[in-house]
């Protein structure tokens, strides 16, 4: 399959602080990566660089081989890459669909004037976009959840509703940032069924998850972050029992334990 | 040559007004995120207090001016807990919108209260202007705005720098939270700012009363204006708001020199889109990196 | 696409009924018909204004600009260029369209405040541009502007007010569709969220400068209609107070409600008809009302009346199903 993406060097610094700092990672096509290290190791802030949020200091991203670092985040979108948040950005005030339907902009062909004379393919789009977006809601187990307000729905099911948008885009490469922060254990397996559904469907997904059970459990490659530098990369067997890592999670001393 | 050089000392006292304007501005606005578009017409409430107890009732000046600002700061104090604190819980763009119709409100009513008519302030100096050489003179008045300019920009810092109050108005401006977490009173903080922010207009209002005609228009187009220099300046940064007071008061002196003095007041409004197309943050704004 | 409930039909039918008989009962009083007219007028401002607002979540203070500058050019163009009154009309509005877009272009990258405050620039400049150049007439204005004619007679009142009407309908049409479609779909994400509306490849500034440049198109319309009704320009009519009044309409009604858009512009349209004796109090009441929305029913003035009607809803309904259930009752005895 081949890499989708690859960062080279890729170095994002806040006034004096790096954040991230030159990191090389590869990201293999159909592959569930996923992105580990302790707070403040700087995976969120690659996430924002890859998704064009941040525009990296110095370093490129590239993404199916086009350089992607100067592009802005609904650029980036545009060319496939849909993602999650942290901390749960969805459109509280709308309802389950409509939050999926605004993932489904780019793929709803609606020019302006057009709307405005409502002509029959703009009927058509929007039947169109529904459809789907009631689809990718079943896809994510919230078909039941489809009128209900975003903003009213628990935890658990915001974090797939915004997955469910992120999907809207038919993107071919995922970024969740923590899907199964605040969620309960049984929550977490039906999102890590989720998420091997998604990259059986062809989506490659890179993820970061603080829960090392559900990280581990689904990853295919794991790259450990720490103090914005790459310490380590590989299967998470391996990785696991890295040194390095240990270090970095349990601190000094805690190898020896 | 002669005429350049005046036109120069006549922007720097135009500067001045600005800046003590646009800092009024820029204290609310970086320590609150708060654009209060009436500013301008608290600075009209200041002048016509200060007129009102200053000749109309012949206190002396300096009772006149600390009654003008106390009670200019009153009036502010409680627009803001009646009308602002409710708004802004709903959202920051509907507040925005409440001080653009504050605006409206507080200089019509004015009218209503004082007339449409126009008065002069007398000069707390004579209004002979003293002259530098031959052909250069400066009115005293206009000694006296820029000396008021300099010791409130020197007051201003000292306070911002050395008290704890000012220390914590820094905290609040950069994270309100994490600065209430740090046991700083948000509330009074918000009070205290207001309230330097109604002293500051109330102070420009009398000082500057002599200098133009005593109105309730006054305070239209001098608080645009300044808001417009605190923008240039970057918004929210108190030397930011220097800077665009005295670019903008030496544009104007200048530009309606040479250029025309027609278009006196579009000047400002050039100067912002020009800056607003090449440098968005502001002369001396930093961009603004959101966290996700 | 979202079904429109019967009630708010039955609502636009009775006002639209209303629009159309009334003005023949008084067409013979100029006086009434121009404040129709001007209500019309309103509204395009009005509605348009708060399609800017509550649904693009920027702010104008220079709408008169816009609506100034609709008035001049299809005036200059109609009188120095001898062209017809539609080809004005078309000119002024893609020239607005054109000035809100290069305008935009800048701003709506920035906050609400930065917009607000290059908007109330452009007017002060437009006004100034107004009164002191000779092609616009100067201080004094522009007189003797010709009257619209149909059939190569000249329009009367009646007429031009159903003209105006129609303008009013397409006006609101375009902001309906706007509204209910991909675009109305994206404009209430960036308002919503603009961090998750550009990952969703909503591309925030295209949209907010595309609604910036409609609405000033639509400024424009409303001074077209404004000039060829009056016959008579001066800058007067185009000042920042003017903005401020079109800003009230757009906003007391209800923000991101078309039909509070035209109840607010009807409501703060006709006050001064009906405070005539009181027009010094006129921009204090347009102060006082702004502040005392936000402040007390930032829904707007259409929010009690929806609840009003909601509960009358349920009565007749309830009332309906009581009926039936008797009749049923007895049919059974």
């Amino acid at each position: 399959m081949g890499t989708i993406l690859k960062t080279e060097a890729a170095t994002m610094q806040f006034g004096g602080l790096t954040a991230v700092d030159h990191v090389d990672m590869e990201i293999q096509a159909g592959e569930v990566h996923a992105l580990l290290g302790p707070n403040g190791a700087g995976k969120t802030t690659l996430f924002n660089m890859i998704s064009g949020i941040y525009t990296p200091t110095s370093g490129k991203v590239i993404f199916q081989g086009n350089d992607i670092s100067k592009k802005r985040s609904f650029e980036v979108a545009a060319l496939g890459i849909g993602r999650t948040f942290q901390n749960i950005l969805l459109f509280d005030d709308l309802s389950a669909c409509d939050n999926v339907m605004i993932g489904r902009h780019l793929k709803t062909k609606q020019p302006l004037v057009e709307s405005i004379f409502c002509t029959p393919r703009i009927r058509r789009e929007e039947k169109n976009a529904r459809q789907r977006s009631l689809e990718l809601l079943d896809y994510v187990n919230l078909g039941a959840d489809a009128e209900k307000k975003a903003g009213s729905l628990p935890y658990g099911k915001k974090r797939l509703l915004e997955i469910a948008r992120a999907l809207a885009l038919e993107p071919s490469m995922l970024l969740l940032d923590e899907p199964a922060a605040g969620m309960n254990p049984s929550e977490s397996v039906e999102l890590m069924e989720i998420i091997r559904k998604i990259r059986d469907d062809g989506v490659t997904v890179l993820i970061v998850e603080h829960n090392m059970r559900v990280a581990m459990g689904i990853s295919d490659v794991v790259t450990v972050l720490n103090h914005g530098q790459k310490i380590a990369e590989g299967v998470p067997e391996v990785v696991q029992h890295d040194p390095a890592v240990i270090e970095a999670y349990l601190g000094k001393g805690g190898a020896a334990q | 040559m002669n005429i350049f050089i005046q036109c120069v000392i006549n922007g720097v006292a135009l500067g001045a007004v600005y800046t003590i304007m646009a800092l009024s501005y820029t204290i609310l606005f970086g320590t609150l995120k708060i654009a209060n578009f009436a500013q301008g017409d608290i600075y009209m409430i200041g002048m016509l207090l200060g007129f009102t107890f200053y000749v109309t009732a012949s206190m002396p000046f300096v009772v006149a001016l600390i009654l003008a600002v106390i009670i200019t700061a009153a009036v502010l104090l409680l627009i803001e807990r009646a009308i602002y604190r409710p708004i802004l819980k709903v959202s920051s763009m509907y507040l925005f919108i409440a001080t653009i119709g504050m605006a409206t409100f507080l200089r019509n009513a004015a009218q209503l209260v004082f007339g449409s008519e126009s008065y002069s302030f007398p000069h707390l100096f004579g209004s002979d202007p003293i002259q530098i050489t031959e052909s250069l003179s400066i009115i005293p008045q206009n000694i006296v705005i820029i000396v008021v300019c300099v010791i409130l920009v020197v007051a201003l810092f000292l306070f911002m720098r050395k008290t704890k109050t000012g220390l914590a108005m820094s905290a609040v401006s950069m994270n309100p939270f994490a600065a209430s977490l740090m046991g700083v009173n948000y509330s009074q903080i918000t009070t205290i700012t207001y309230t330097i922010a109604a002293a500051m207009a109330a102070i420009a209002g009398v000082f500057t009363g002599p200098l133009y005609n005593v109105s309730t228009t006054v305070g239209a187009t001098l608080g645009l204006k300044a808001l417009i220099a605190a923008v240039m300046g970057g918004f929210g940064n108190s030397a930011g708001a220097i800077v665009g007071g005295m670019i903008l008061g030496l544009v104007e002196a200048l530009g309606s020199t040479y250029i025309s003095s027609a278009y006196k007041d579009a000047f400002a409004f050039i100067m912002l889109l020009i800056i607003l197309f090449l440098r968005p943050q502001g002369i001396l704004g930093r961009k603004s990196v959101s966290k996700v | 696409m979202k079904k429109v409930k019967t009630r708010t039909k039955i609502i636009i039918a009775i006002v639209l009924l209303l629009a159309i008989i009334i003005p023949v009962f008084t067409r013979e009083n100029r006086y009434y018909m121009d404040v129709f007219i001007m209500l019309g007028i309103y509204v395009i401002l009005g509605a348009s204004m708060n399609l800017l607002i509550g649904y693009s979540g920027q702010i104008s203070l220079g709408t008169a600009g816009f609506y100034g500058i609709g008035a001049y050019a299809s005036v200059l163009l109609v009188m120095e260029a001898n062209m017809p009154f539609l080809v004005g009309l078309i000119f002024a509005v893609v020239l607005c369209f054109l000035i809100g877009y290069v305008l935009g272009f800048p701003a709506t990258k920035l906050n609400f405040i930065f917009l607000g405050l290059s908007t109330a620039g452009l007017n002060t400049i437009i006004q100034l541009i107004i009164t002191n150049s000779e092609f616009t007439g100067g201080a004094s204005g522009i007189t003797g502007i010709p009257s619209v004619k149909l059939f190569g007679e000249p329009m009367t009142k009646l007429q031009y007010y159903y003209m105006t009407l129609i303008f009013v309908l397409i006006v609101l049409f375009i902001c309906y569709r706007i509204v209910n479609s991909k675009t109305g779909r994206a404009l209430m994400a960036i308002k919503g969220n603009p961090i998750a509306a550009s990952a969703m490849g909503i591309n925030i500034n295209r949209y907010k400068l595309l609604v910036f440049a409609i609405v000033s198109a639509m400024g424009g319309l409303a001074g077209v209609l404004y000039a060829f009704n009056i016959r008579y320009i001066q800058a007067e009519a185009f000042t920042t107070n003017m903005s401020f009044k079109i800003l009230t309409m757009g906003i007391i009604g209800g923000m991101g409600d078309l039909g509070g858009g035209v109840l607010g512009s009807l409501v703060a349209g006709a006050l001064p008809e009906f405070l005539r004796d009181l027009s010094k109090y006129q921009m204090t009441i347009y102060g006082l009302l702004i502040v005392l929305v936000l402040r007390f029913m930032p829904k707007g003035i259409v929010h009690p009346i929806q609840i009003g009607l909601d509960k009358l809803e349920q009565a007749i309904t309830g009332a309906l199903a009581k009926r039936k259930a008797a009749k049923a009752k007895k049919k059974e005895g």
